[in-house]
Formats: C-alpha cells, sequence, structure tokens
C-alpha cells in the first residue's frame, strides 16, 4: 500500500514541510524575544506619560499608547514573557507527570491502575479555568502556585495517551521476545516502551503546551492570572477593551502576538501522529 | 459462440501521476468464457487483488488506469458513470470480499445488509442456500458470527441479486480447514446449480484446485501461466509457476531437504516432559472479556507430552486446539492450572515468566508468529540480536549467517525488512541466547509460500548442523508433515495423537488426524 | 437496555454525592471563606470571630458539609454573604439566561457542524476539505477572548449590525436580552462548531477507509445509502461524546465570553464569586456545572449505546 499512495502522501509531507518551516521561525522568534526582550532598545513597558494617553502611531510611540500613557509596542513585546514562561515550565511539569503516571498505570495494571486512572478521570472532567480561577483568588496568584496548578490540570491527558500508547506497546511481539529473554520493567519502559512512543508524546505535549498558555491568558484576562502593571497579553486586552472605539491598537497588538504564537505551535504539531491513540 | 462472461485487453494500472514502468498490473489480457471457474493464484503484490477489483471498474486508492480496457458480463465498467456502475454491481456482477477484515457493518443485523440491496423478502433462502440456518442468523450482528459464517453472509449477499459473474478474493484465508473445506464445498454447489461465471483469487494453490478448471498465475503485476488446473498442477510450463509448486507444502512429500537426510531421527533422550497437563484461562485473558461475565476455558486439558532431545517436534491443530497455550506455557508466558512440566533434571517450568531466572530463560526460547510485530521497530537489527547477551560483532554476523542473511543487515531496521528476512532475525534472535529448546508458533503461517519453503529450509539446515531441539507448531498439517520427526495433534485443548510423522500421516489411529490428512490430501 | 439505563443512573447520582462532598472539603481547605473576603482589610480577629458565628462558619467542617448537604435535600443551596441573598434567587435567572446563550449557540453550531464533519470526511484528502479543517484548527485554537474581542470589533465598531456590551440586568424580560445575546452566541458557537465538525470529519474519514463501507459500495449499495446507512451511525459515537461535553460547556463553562460582553449568565457570575471569595455562591454553581456534566456524559453513553450494538453487548470495551 505504501507505493499506491506515494503521490499523495508526498504532496502532504511537502505542504506539512512547508508550514513547518514557518511556524518553526516564528515559534523560534517568540522563544528569542521573551528571553532577549531586557536587551532589546525599547521604551518602559510600565512608565506611565499621563501627557500621551491614547495615541495612535508616532515615531515616539511606534504602536501608540495606551490610557495610562504607556507605549505600546514595548508593553507587547514584553507581554509574551509571563506566558510563555509559565506554559513552559507546566508543559515540562506536566510531561514529566503523565510519562510516569501513564507508564506506571499501564506497567502495573490491576487496583494501581484503577485508582490513578479514576484520579486522572477526575482530574479531566474538572473545568480547569474554574479550578484555576479558584486556587489563583483564594491561595494567590504567584507565578509557582499557577504553573503548578497548571502542571496538575493538564498532565492527565498526556496521562491517558501514555498508559494507552504503553499498553499497545506493551502488547505487541517484541516486548514479550524481551521479556523472554529477561528484560526487567524498567528497561522494557525505556528500552522497548518510549522509543516507540516518543513521537506521540512529544506531539501531546506541545498540544497541552498550548492549551495551557490559552488557560494562563485567559486567567489573565479575567484578572486573575498576571498582576498590573507587568505587561500580559491577556490583561493588555482586556483593559483595552474600554477604549475600543478611541484606539483599537492596543487591543489588537497583543492578540495579534498571542494568535500568531498559538497557532505556530499548532501548525507544528503533526496532528495525524495522535490519531492512532484516540 | 457466446459472448466472453469477462474480456479483459492490454490492462496497465499503475500509481496516479506514475508511468508504466512503476504498474502494478501490467498489459494483462484475460478472456473468461461464461460459466467458467476461474482461480487467479499469486504471493503478496503479485497483483492478484487489483486485477479482481478492475473486473468491477475499481481501481483502488491512488491508482488509475494507464491502458487497455475490461469488458465484465458485457459492460465497460471503467468508462461508465458511477452511479451507472454501482447499479451493475450485485446485479451483473459481484465482488465477495475477505472476511478476515471486518467487510460487514458492524451495527446492522444481517438482515439489514439484505435490505440495502434489496432483498430483504429473500434473506432466509438466500441464507439458507449458503449453508447457514436463515431463521436463526437474520437478526444476528457481525461481532455475533463466526469467520465462517460471516464468509457465508457475505457470499449470500453477493448471490443476492443473481449476478451473472461471482468474484471472490481469498474466500477460505484465515479460516480452519475444517470450515475452509465446507466454503469451498458450498461454492462449488452454488456455481453448478446457478451456472455463475465464478472467478476466485487466493494466495493458496491447494484452494485454486479444488474450486477451479482453468488456472491464472500472477507474478509482479503479470499474467506468467494461464492453463487448465491439470496441466498447470502436473506440467507448469513457465519456472515462476514450477517453484511454486515445488514450495507449496503438501502431504506425502516430504521436504526436499528432509528427504535427502538419509538418518532420520536419532532418539534422544527426553528433555521436556509435561504430564497431566492443564492450563484454564479466564475469557478476559483470552481477550474476550464481557462485562459481568467471567467465563473460564480449559485450553489445556491433561495433556501428557514429552520433547526429546534433538527431534522436532510438529504440533498441530485448528485455532482454539491450545496449541500455542501449550508453547506459551513451556516458556512461562501463561500459568498452568493442573499438572506437572518439567525439563529433563528437574528444573520446574510452571514458574512464570517474572520468576524465572535469565539462565532458565534462556533454555527455551520462542519465536512468535508474526514477524512485524516481533521486532521492536526503533531498534537496528544489531540492537535487537545483541540485546541481553555478550555478542561482539563477529558472533553477530555468524548468527545472521546461521539464518542466511549478512552483515548488510545490521544497521537495518524492521522497516527496511521483508516478510522472510524479519522472521530470520526473529528466529536469530532466539539462537542469539543458545537454548536447548527451540519454540516455533506459526513462524511460517504470515509469509508467502515460496518464502515459507525458504524459511523451512533453513530451520532444517540449522538443525542438521546444531541439533537443537525444535518444537513446531502450526495450523498447516502440510507444513508440519513436512519438517515434524514427530506429530502431536491437539484439539480442543486435548492431546489426540502422538507419534512418528510417517505413521500420523500413512495411518492416523485418531478419527480427527484421519479427516486432518484427508483434507490435507485434497 | 432499561436496567442499564437505571444502573447507570444510580452510578451517576452516586458520582455526583461523591464530587459534592470532594469540592465542598476542597474549597473548605482553601485558604479564607465568605467573613475575610467580607471583610477584607477591616479583618480583625473579633470582627472575624463575630462575623462566623453569624453565618454558621464556626462549626467543625463535617457537621457544616452535613447542614448543607441536608440544606440541599430541602432545596437550600446556602446563603450569599457578600451579596446578602439566597444563592437559589441569585441563581435561578441567570439559569434562564444562560439556557437562552447555549440554546442559540447551539442551534447555530452542532447542526451545521455535523454537516460539514461529514461532508468534508468523506473527502478528505480534497482541497476544500483540508482548507475547512484548517479554518476550524485556528478558530479552535485561538483563545476564547481574541475570537470574542474580533468578532466584537467587527460586528459592533467596524460595521455596527449588533449591540456590543449588554446593559439589561440579569432579570429582565427574555425579549429584552435577545439583541444581546448575539455576540456571545456566534462566538461561542464558532468555537463548538470548530471542535464537533473536527470531530465528526476525523471519525467519518476513518469509517470510510473501513472494510465494511468498501464492501457495501462493491455490493453496488447507491452511495446515499451507504453514508446515511452503513457510514454514519458508525462514524457518530465519537461525536456525541464531543456534543455532550461541549454542550455541558455552553451551559456552565463560558466564563470568559460573558465577561468579555458583559452577559449576565452562569460564568460571569462563577467569576465574580470567585473573585469575591463568596464560597456558597461558587459551590451551588460548582455543582450545576457538575451535574450537568454528569447529565450530558449520561445520555451520551446512552445514545451510543443505542447506535452500538457491540457496545450493548458489553464486547470490546474490558
Amino acid at each position: 500500500m505504501t507505493a499506491v499512495n506515494a503521490a499523495p502522501a508526498a504532496t502532504v509531507v511537502a505542504w506539512r514541510r512547508r508550514w513547518l518551516s514557518v511556524g518553526a521561525v516564528v515559534v523560534a522568534a517568540h522563544l528569542l524575544l521573551a528571553v532577549f526582550v531586557p536587551l532589546l532598545p525599547l521604551q518602559s513597558p510600565t512608565a506611565q506619560d499621563a501627557t500621551a494617553v491614547l495615541q495612535g502611531m508616532s515615531r515616539a510611540h511606534w504602536l501608540g499608547t495606551d490610557d495610562l500613557g504607556r507605549d505600546v509596542l514595548s508593553r507587547t513585546l514584553w507581554g509574551g514573557r509571563p506566558s510563555i514562561g509559565i506554559a513552559f515550565g507546566a508543559a515540562l511539569l506536566a510531561a514529566l507527570l503523565g510519562v510516569l503516571i501513564g507508564t506506571a498505570a499501564a506497567l502495573a495494571g490491576g487496583w494501581l491502575d484503577d485508582v490513578l486512572m479514576r484520579v486522572n478521570d477526575v482530574l479531566l472532567a474538572l473545568p480547569s479555568l474554574l479550578v484555576l480561577m479558584l486556587v489563583a483568588s483564594f491561595i494567590g496568584r504567584q507565578p509557582v502556585v499557577l504553573m503548578v496548578t497548571l502542571a496538575v490540570m493538564y498532565a492527565p491527558p498526556i496521562a491517558r495517551l501514555v498508559r494507552g500508547a504503553t499498553l499497545g506497546v506493551l502488547g505487541r511481539d517484541f516486548v514479550v521476545a524481551a521479556r523472554l529473554r529477561g528484560a526487567r520493567s524498567a528497561e522494557i519502559v525505556t528500552r522497548e516502551v518510549l522509543p516507540n512512543i516518543r513521537g506521540v508524546v512529544i506531539t501531546e505535549v506541545a498540544m497541552q503546551f498550548s492549551w495551557i498558555l490559552l488557560a494562563f491568558s485567559s486567567l489573565s484576562f479575567l484578572g486573575l492570572g498576571t498582576a498590573p502593571p507587568t505587561p500580559e497579553w491577556g490583561l493588555m486586552v482586556a483593559g483595552a477593551r474600554t477604549y475600543i472605539t478611541v484606539n483599537a491598537l492596543p487591543l489588537v497588538a497583543p492578540m495579534v502576538m498571542l494568535a500568531s504564537l498559538v497557532l505556530a505551535v499548532n501548525s507544528l504539531i503533526d496532528r495525524s501522529a495522535l490519531e492512532d491513540h484516540p | 459462440m457466446t459472448a466472453p462472461a469477462i474480456e479483459v485487453h492490454g490492462l496497465t494500472i499503475a500509481p496516479r501521476g506514475t508511468g508504466a514502468s512503476s504498474a502494478v498490473l501490467r498489459d494483462i489480457h484475460l478472456e473468461v468464457a461464461p460459466g467458467t471457474r476461474l482461480g487467479v493464484v499469486g504471493e503478496s503484490g503479485s497483483g492478484k487483488s487489483t486485477l479482481l477489483r478492475a473486473l468491477v471498474g475499481a481501481c483502488g486508492r491512488g491508482l488509475c488506469v494507464v491502458a487497455g480496457s475490461a469488458r465484465t458480463a458485457g459492460h465497460d465498467l471503467f468508462a461508465m458513470a458511477e452511479a451507472e456502475r454501482r447499479a451493475l454491481l450485485g446485479t451483473a456482477v459481484a465482488l465477495v470480499p475477505q472476511s478476515i477484515g471486518l467487510s460487514l457493518t458492524p451495527h446492522l443485523t444481517v438482515e439489514a445488509h439484505f435490505r440495502d440491496v434489496g432483498a430483504v423478502d429473500r434473506v432466509v433462502p438466500l441464507l439458507d442456500e449458503v449453508g447457514l440456518r436463515g431463521e436463526a442468523m437474520r437478526g444476528r450482528y457481525p461481532h455475533e458470527l463466526s469467520g465462517g459464517e460471516q464468509q457465508r453472509v457475505l457470499l449470500a449477499l453477493g448471490l443476492a441479486r443473481d449476478p451473472a459473474v461471482l468474484l471472490l478474493d481469498e474466500p477460505t484465508s484465515a479460516l480452519d480447514v475444517g470450515v475452509a473445506d465446507g466454503i469451498l464445498r458450498m461454492l462449488d454447489d452454488t456455481q453448478r446449480r446457478r451456472g455463475l461465471t465464478l472467478v476466485v483469487v487466493s494466495h493458496d494453490l491447494g484452494v485454486i484446485e479444488r474450486v477451479a478448471t482453468r488456472v491464472v498465475v500472477m507474478r509482479g503485476g503479470e499474467i506468467v501461466e494461464d492453463a487448465p488446473v491439470e496441466q498447470v498442477t502436473s506440467a507448469p510450463a513457465h519456472p515462476y509457476t514450477q517453484a511454486l509448486l515445488a514450495a507449496a507444502p503438501s502431504l506425502g512429500r516430504r521436504h526436499r531437504r528432509r528427504a535427502a537426510v538419509p538418518t532420520p531421527v536419532e532418539r534422544g533422550d527426553v528433555l521436556v516432559r509435561a504430564e497431566g497437563l492443564t492450563v484454564v484461562r479466564s475469557s478476559a485473558e483470552a481477550g474476550r472479556a464481557r462485562r459481568g461475565q467471567w467465563r473460564s476455558t480449559t485450553a489445556l486439558d491433561q495433556v501428557s507430552i514429552d520433547v526429546r532431545r534433538g527431534e522436532i517436534l510438529g504440533v498441530i491443530g485448528e485455532s482454539g486446539s491450545g496449541k500455542s497455550t501449550l508453547l506459551k506455557t513451556m516458556c512461562g508466558m501463561l500459568a498452568s492450572t493442573a499438572g506437572t512440566l518439567r525439563l529433563a533434571d528437574g528444573t520446574d517450568l510452571t514458574t512464570p515468566l517474572r520468576r524465572r531466572p535469565v539462565h532458565l530463560l534462556r533454555r527455551l526460547q520462542m519465536v512468535l508468529q508474526n514477524p512485524d510485530d516481533s521486532l521492536n521497530p526503533a531498534h537496528s537489527v544489531r540492537r535487537i540480536l545483541q540485546a541481553g547477551t555478550t555478542l561482539d560483532e563477529a558472533a553477530t554476523i555468524d548468527l545472521l549467517e546461521t539464518v542466511e542473511l549478512g552483515a548488510t543487515m545490521l544497521d537495518r531496521r524492521p522497516a527496511q525488512l521483508s516478510g522472510g528476512e524479519k522472521q530470520r532475525v526473529a528466529i536469530a534472535r532466539a539462537l542469539a541466547r543458545e537454548p536447548e529448546v527451540l519454540l516455533l508458533d506459526e513462524v511460517t503461517s504470515a509469509l508467502d509460500v515460496t518464502v515459507q519453503a525458504a524459511v523451512l529450509d533453513t530451520l532444517l539446515d540449522l538443525h542438521e548442523r546444531t541439533g537443537t531441539t525444535m518444537v513446531f507448531v502450526s495450523h498447516d498439517l502440510a507444513v508440519v508433515g513436512s519438517i515434524a520427526d514427530r506429530i502431536a495433534v491437539l484439539r480442543n485443548g486435548r492431546l489426540v495423537e502422538l507419534g512418528d510423522a510417517d505413521t500420523v500421516l500413512a495411518s492416523p489411529a485418531d478419527e480427527y488426524t484421519a479427516s486432518l490428512v484427508a483434507l490435507a490430501r485434497r | 437496555m432499561t436496567g442499564y439505563v437505571l444502573r447507570r443512573a444510580a452510578l451517576s447520582i452516586g458520582v455526583f454525592v461523591a464530587m459534592a462532598v470532594l469540592t465542598y472539603l476542597g474549597i473548605a481547605a482553601l485558604p479564607g471563606d465568605a467573613c475575610t473576603a467580607l471583610l477584607g482589610k477591616f479583618a480583625t480577629a473579633g470582627k472575624l470571630a463575630q462575623c462566623r458565628a453569624e453565618h454558621g462558619l464556626d462549626a467543625p467542617v463535617l457537621q457544616r458539609l452535613g447542614d448543607w448537604m441536608l440544606g440541599l435535600l430541602r432545596g437550600d443551596l446556602g446563603y450569599s454573604v457578600k451579596r446578602s441573598a439566597p444563592v437559589s434567587e441569585l441563581i435561578a435567572p441567570r439559569i434562564r439566561n444562560a439556557l437562552l446563550l447555549a440554546g442559540v449557540a447551539s442551534l447555530l453550531a452542532f447542526p451545521a457542524a455535523i454537516a460539514v464533519g461529514l461532508a468534508t470526511g468523506r473527502r478528505e484528502q480534497s482541497k476544500v476539505s483540508r482548507a475547512v479543517d484548517s479554518t476550524a484548527l485556528v478558530a479552535m485554537t485561538l483563545p476564547e477572548f481574541v475570537t470574542a474581542s474580533v468578532l466584537w470589533l467587527v460586528l459592533s465598531v467596524w460595521l455596527p449590525i449588533l449591540p456590543a456590551v449588554t446593559v439589561v440586568s440579569s432579570d429582565d424580560s427574555l425579549l429584552d436580552l435577545l439583541p444581546n445575546v448575539w455576540l456571545p452566541a456566534i462566538t461561542l458557537a464558532v468555537l463548538v462548531f470548530a471542535h464537533v465538525m473536527r470531530s465528526m470529519r476525523a471519525s467519518v474519514s476513518a469509517t470510510s477507509r473501513r472494510p465494511f463501507a468498501d464492501a457495501a459500495r462493491l455490493r453496488g449499495v447507491p452511495e446515499r445509502a451507504v453514508v446515511r446507512r452503513h457510514i454514519l451511525p458508525a462514524s457518530l459515537p465519537p461525536t456525541v461524546n464531543v456534543v455532550a461535553v461541549t454542550a455541558a460547556w455552553l451551559l456552565t463553562g463560558t466564563f470568559v465570553v460573558e465577561v468579555v460582553f458583559n452577559y449576565p449568565g452562569l460564568g460571569r457570575l462563577a467569576v465574580d464569586a470567585i473573585a469575591d471569595r463568596d464560597t456558597d455562591l461558587i459551590l451551588a454553581l460548582t455543582l450545576l456545572g457538575l451535574g450537568v456534566f454528569i447529565v450530558a456524559s449520561f445520555l451520551a453513553d446512552t445514545v451510543i449505546r443505542l447506535l452500538d450494538p457491540r457496545v450493548r453487548a458489553g464486547v470490546g470495551r474490558a
């Protein structure tokens, strides 16, 4: 069948590769910007200027100013740091949790599997934004608190996928062959299972990264994430809504940044890799 | 003279956007008179299924007709609009697909399938005609039918609108010999009664011999031989047909290498002994879990059998006979319920896999049925062979050579190997641990006949050189008969016969063995 | 089937009660309560103790849990300290508004999503099909407040077709509310459409590749019947689940969109209640969300059971 499908498959690959490169450049640009923005010759993102509020584009302020006279360009470029940093950390932590729990559940089976998966189901059923709001309101909105909460809320889908994929591999004959030569469970996971599920796990983690980014910026938008005056895209959009009829730039600029990042991350994700592991 | 039922002229089918050089079917010419019984035989990749589909005007995904034409029952199906062609399917010509891939719609009852083709009022007589109890079957869902029953339902659906031409794709593959025999008989009756033009595609020349009067042999997208069936089997003209015939295992003809070995078997001492071995499996373990229903089946029932040093013990049985269970219990993958299982030195073999020390594991190594599944796709051949051993590069190459592969294989991954090469690597992996007993579970069943013959050759060579004890399990009596010194016959978990291969094949003591032998001789 | 429905309903009630207890204990375990929130920086030890005594917050947690559960059985959802009103009075008009919003969004999204998913899933490789899929992916992955803000900017600021921000209060008549429902409903419909359509498309294209669809075509079954009788019923189960989850979300999870458009539904009430740490109100809203989710998945499982005889027989799902 591979030979039969060669022609359409080739175009799919080419099509995907094109987007892959555009997406990769955009994601890389965002990451570099988040790391190196303090080095750029920008105006202070928090300095207020009561004499220049809600200005349009000008030489002094390329993207104008907001209602407190802060430079929109500077705030927009700084605005990705909190979300990208927290989402990155939370996604890595979620990946670690998900792989540990997923492989443990698959390998152990029995009651441990049942308990882990029921807890997983409960976490999956909870609306993550609601939990985030509760945590932020009652415990606090410190980055570490939010990062850990996000990791816990977004690890379950990774754990479920890892468990399913691991079970799939464990059922295959080459694992039987490994057991017949006396391989122990730890060796089976690292040697036989992980190399075969690496692709789907990376894809799933990338997808969860984009959901975490969305959740965190939504939390900021609702006023429970990053605290003002720190520039953050969700927060900027929320603040800019009140004077949208006077100046739309402070609303549009952070939206373009956030949208470009999320779409670029998603263009990198090869969703077809996940289709075999619903 | 009446018009031919099938008329194919210069048909060439290739992947879209490529030239005739990569054609899947190349310049096919075929003329079939009404009422003919035609068999098409070939190995995987021969284009036989593509040809069958072309006879209903379908190309398959990503393929297109490059040249030539095909007329079936007087219609040029390729030239028609889709709706017009669809209207002729089932009425002028019907294609019955393989049943192994779930060709019945899972959420529809048997009867509902007939509603689609406007034959709901004739469900019962049609099902009766294909040998099913129509009244009992009509309300069932596909998952409630056995493989043979599904195949019969598919056939009844094909016959529902009285087509003049009936095309069948591998009608008996994946079915037990007894079931397959019933289907072939029924097919024979139906063809005679209805005067159908019948085209049967199969990888198994034995099946074709039973149903066809004329055979087309295909290879690499071309027809290499087209002749009456007696002529093909007695005096094949094309070298490939000759090779195919030579490779096909057949009773009464020991494997050629085997026949050449002068000393038959050196009767060794007992290496593994099972006494009253019983294995009860819950249905969940067997992969058929039903919620709230814990049924258990006795997979092995009081089996007493011994494996002698240096012999090849063949184990034969249909699906569910317990033949795989026997191997899996020996190597610890399944736990036994009662009885004893010991090595000659008294080592107990009923300990489960996870609790067996490595040195015991090494003594019994198993090769599994499906070569696509038994090699880790992420690893190179070198890594697969060296895992858990102290083999150096030279020893690894030596090992590859014992299974007739070379050093060039070392850095390949399983996806870059053919089916036969994969199975050889799997055998080499088992040999790498220098086992006392090599357990072979249907190791040639997934392979084409010529590849199967080559792998059997390799195993026999190996046996001659090293004298490794082997237990060879298969559903195919002809294959077992061509390689084994002694044969054990299992049925529903019980050992019904055990004896020298020649004796068992020539004068079976058990009735069931006799029926298997009779079926294999056809 | 009746037996299954009864068993499944009993299980759902059990899960609901267990989750209610967990939620209560979880929120009780969080630092801060209605009194600290109410008094804010004016809180002194004395005032806090007085406030807690007044609202029965000084009792042991298990006793409060028991009282709360007994209250639930009588239909008493608790009392909002911050808003000085019984919770049920605060929630009732919001439920009506949420139903209106969810209803409009569902009507806009679900039928279209299933139809488009079916049509594009059958021709997965065609250009139109892939373009539709990519567009839906974009709609799905953008944050709700971005989609909402864009629609708002376009439909009410640049081309003033629809009123922007709701100014009606939560208990005005539905007729007064109707003009304000469109923007949030369209925003939600876009998101829901994208999710359901992609699920349906993936499911249809997977089903179309299964051998039974091919076999039906080979039997000469007309294409319409192949789609209607063979492909569609086999493709629906995964989509039924997605529809159930998104419908539950539409009713109780639309925090961001309601805040953007200031729509007086359950989501905005929840955001306000959480910001105020209004525990009784938060509890009631959480339980409502949970209840809706459980009912939705119960309905989805029942529908799937009707669609697939193998699930009915308990085969293939260990």
